[in-house]
């Protein structure tokens, strides 16, 4: 009984390779490659990334991409982890792109330096304000992909209601301390519209401002925390100052809250990501517009974001070489202008702006051309550090977190906190 | 005699053989790992490198300089002892409000049970908007109520209670459910016989429904105390995955996650993991030595 059992294993195995190898040598099949994606089931996005995915797939006959959905951008990255340790990693991905210095560093990631050499890439093309975290040590690892910037939108109606001239925006943090008590609306002592909201606990805008205020997060050799210096000091005592003396601005961790405080008309201003342009669009029921953050002393700068693209290292050169493929046709003008007007995203190359349909829409949605002008302008790539976690910002956070709820001094609180960070990035 | 032992043996096998099918899970599954977390609690590896280096127990000796990890351990006692009795004692008393008879009591049962149906990512959406400080429903009823109100997520000294809150509403639906079941099982002549005897309605449930409970309770409190020493996804959704303002709300499982998968300690994650279990296990076995005392079965 055993023995026929095992003999008609045997038969159908030898059955099942040698069906699998005639296809093998009769013609030449696709590589196949797989591209994870950091998105959650359903939606807008994955409408778009499916599409392109079918369309580079129909339009030529070497590649065939498979497009895996990974969740949102923390659960992409454990996922990325786990494949990393079983040994099973993906051709290609997107990445968070704080997340990306770590695996560059672990030998995961593929350079990309010498196919983006190659002239029918056009590598001067890809927008520069957007390559900010797409190298480590010297060498490039990624290309920008679903970007955004931090971007500033204003309620005009509530500029009007406050008597303020429309159209006219506090382009400093000393017009926003002037303007907040008018912006701002009470009602007793129930505050019904701050000013200006926006996550500034968390590094993310915080950086933005201290780049802005003429300072630094990180020295340039990524091994010490300058964020306790006197220009981050001078944002985070503004900061303070709005949210518990003047009470105009409202620290909010929340990013969906902040957009849907905007916009049932609980703030005048946010600063959020130019991402929420599009959510904005379709809900305010009021006049807005969107315009360049309050600036510091060193002028406005808006915060890289989003995702990029990478290729892993552990495949072979067959299936890397096709992973390219994917990505160099993903980042054409006219798929970034694609992805671009479906997603509300960044498009990634200058040159995309002169693509037709990108045209026909910005004339359709002035706001999104204004944004991507302002990001474009004002973009600025974030501090570029192996592990962001470990090393800035779990000591960093608390810190903003403290000082925005009156708990400690913003000196004292950056203090600590930079000793702290610069023992780990030192380590 | 050889014969016998064979046939014992295979008797044995034949046994093992049925076993396998949810023997060969269990091995993979929850024994190997935890084997293996066990080896990597005495390394010092960040997931993506090949080599693990061997640091043996360093990884146990660095636990007492870690001050977020004293602030998640106390944190995880302070959320345990307080969501467990609490939320016990809220479902023993909806269950005896709806084991009576009752208009709509199937629906009442059916809403208090609900919110344990509902999974947590769902209900964080509600009650992160129940919990805004300026536009919340929560802060709104408190000024109705001319009451002080509260930053709740947005301070650290309430945002731990402000889970702590949210989770007895969570888990109460579910005791509620098993002390139901554990009601329609005490027998009805006793309660007539006490009261044959001039028992009144204190007596009745301090001498026979809560000690013929006992069991029930000895149930409720182990498991529902072990669920709230690994509590994980009420933090996460509840902070946005950041255990703050300046990790009030850090337990030790997100402590855990956080030196894993985002600090890329996985061998000091693994430690805090063996510690984890360690105090659970001794927690239990606390609480089963103290039910002796408490605890009838008959």
């Amino acid at each position: 009984m055993p023995w026929r059992l095992l003999s008609a294993v045997a038969v159908l195995v030898s059955l099942s390779t040698t069906a699998w190898q005639i296809p093998v040598a009769a013609q030449r099949t696709p590589v196949a490659i797989t591209v994870w994606f950091p998105l959650p089931t359903g939606g807008p996005l994955k409408e778009a990334m499916d599409d392109l995915v079918a369309r580079f797939n129909s339009a030529q006959t070497d590649v065939k991409a498979n497009l895996e959905l990974t969740g949102d951008y923390g659960q992409n990255y454990q996922k990325l982890q786990t494949a990393i340790v079983a040994g099973t990693p993906p051709d290609a991905a997107m990445m968070e792109l704080m997340q990306i210095p770590e695996f560059a560093q672990a030998g995961v990631l593929a350079p990309l330096d010498e196919w983006a050499k190659q002239p029918d890439f056009n590598f001067p093309d890809i927008a520069p304000a957007l390559l900010g975290n797409s190298y480590w040590k010297g060498r490039l690892y990624a290309l920008p992909w679903q970007r955004s910037t931090t971007m500033m939108y204003y309620n005009i109606d509530a500029f009007k209601e406050a008597g303020l001239p429309e159209f006219s925006p506090p382009a400093t943090w000393d017009d926003v301390q002037r303007l907040g008590p008018k912006l701002t609306v009470r009602q007793g002592s129930q505050i019904t519209r701050y000013a200006v909201e926006g996550n500034f606990n968390q590094d993310w805008l915080f950086e933005g401002l201290v780049y802005s205020y003429g300072g630094k997060v990180i020295s340039d050799d990524g091994r010490r925390a300058v964020f306790n210096e006197a220009p981050a000091v001078r944002a985070l005592t503004m900061l303070r100052d709005l949210a518990k003396k003047d009470r105009t601005l409202n620290v909010n961790p929340n990013f969906s809250q902040i957009i849907e405080n905007f916009i049932a008309g609980r703030t005048a201003m946010i600063v959020h990501s130019s991402f929420a342009l599009s959510l904005i669009t379709t809900n305010a029921r009021f006049r807005w517009s969107v315009a360049p953050i309050p600036a510091g002393p060193a002028g406005p700068v808006h915060n890289a974001g989003g995702g990029n693209f990478v290729l892993f290292a552990k495949t072979t050169p067959e299936r890397q070489r096709a992973a390219w493929e994917f990505l160099k046709w993903m980042t054409s003008p006219a798929n970034t202008a694609f992805y671009s007007m479906r997603s509300g995203y960044l498009p990634v190359r200058v040159s995309a702006v002169e693509n037709p349909q990108l045209k026909e829409y910005y004339r359709a949605y002035p706001m999104a051309k204004k944004s991507l002008e302002i990001s474009l302008r004002y973009g600025r790539g974030r501090m570029v550090v192996q592990n962001v976690e470990k090393g800035v910002r779990q000591f960093l956070n608390p810190a903003l977190e403290a000082a925005l709820l009156g708990s400690a001094d913003p000196q004292q609180a950056l203090d600590d906190a930079a000793a702290k960070a610069t023992a780990e990035l030192g380590k | 005699m050889a014969g016998h032992g064979s046939s014992r043996w295979r008797d044995a096998l034949v046994g093992y053989a049925f076993l396998l099918p949810s023997l060969l899970p269990l091995v993979l599954f929850t024994l190997y790992p935890l084997a293996d977390s066990g080896y990597l609690s005495l390394t010092k590896w960040n997931l993506l490198s090949p080599v693990k280096q061997f640091v043996g127990l360093s990884n146990y000796a660095a636990m007492p300089r870690d001050p977020v990890l004293r602030q998640a351990f106390a944190n995880t006692i302070l959320y345990t002892v307080t969501v467990v009795p609490v939320s016990v004692i809220v479902g023993f008393v909806l269950a005896l409000l709806l084991n009576r008879p009752l208009r709509l009591r199937a629906l009442w049962r059916g809403i208090f049970f609900l919110p344990t149906v509902v999974p947590i990512a769902a209900l964080s959406a509600v009650w992160l908007w129940i919990y805004d400080p300026h536009f919340g429903l929560m802060n709104y009823a408190l000024q109705q109520l001319h009451l002080p109100t509260s930053a709740w997520l947005q301070s650290p000294t309430s945002a731990l209670w402000a889970i702590v809150l949210m989770m007895i509403w969570q888990t109460a639906g579910y005791n509620m459910v098993i002390l139901l079941a554990g009601l329609q099982n005490v027998p009805e002549e006793l309660h007539e016989a006490a009261r044959l005897d001039g028992a009144g309605w204190g007596a009745l449930l301090w001498r026979i429904t809560v000690p013929m409970l006992s069991p029930t309770f000895l149930f409720l409190v182990v498991v529902s105390a072990i669920q709230a020493f690994r509590v994980f996804d009420p933090i996460y959704v509840m902070t946005l995955g950041l255990g703050g303002p300046a990790n009030s709300t850090t337990t030790l499982v997100f402590h855990m996650y956080r030196q894993a998968f985002m600090f890329l300690e996985v061998g000091y994650a693994s430690a805090i993991a063996y510690v984890i279990v360690g105090i659970a296990l001794l927690f239990t076995a606390a609480q089963m030595g103290l039910a002796k005392r408490w605890v009838t079965y008959d």
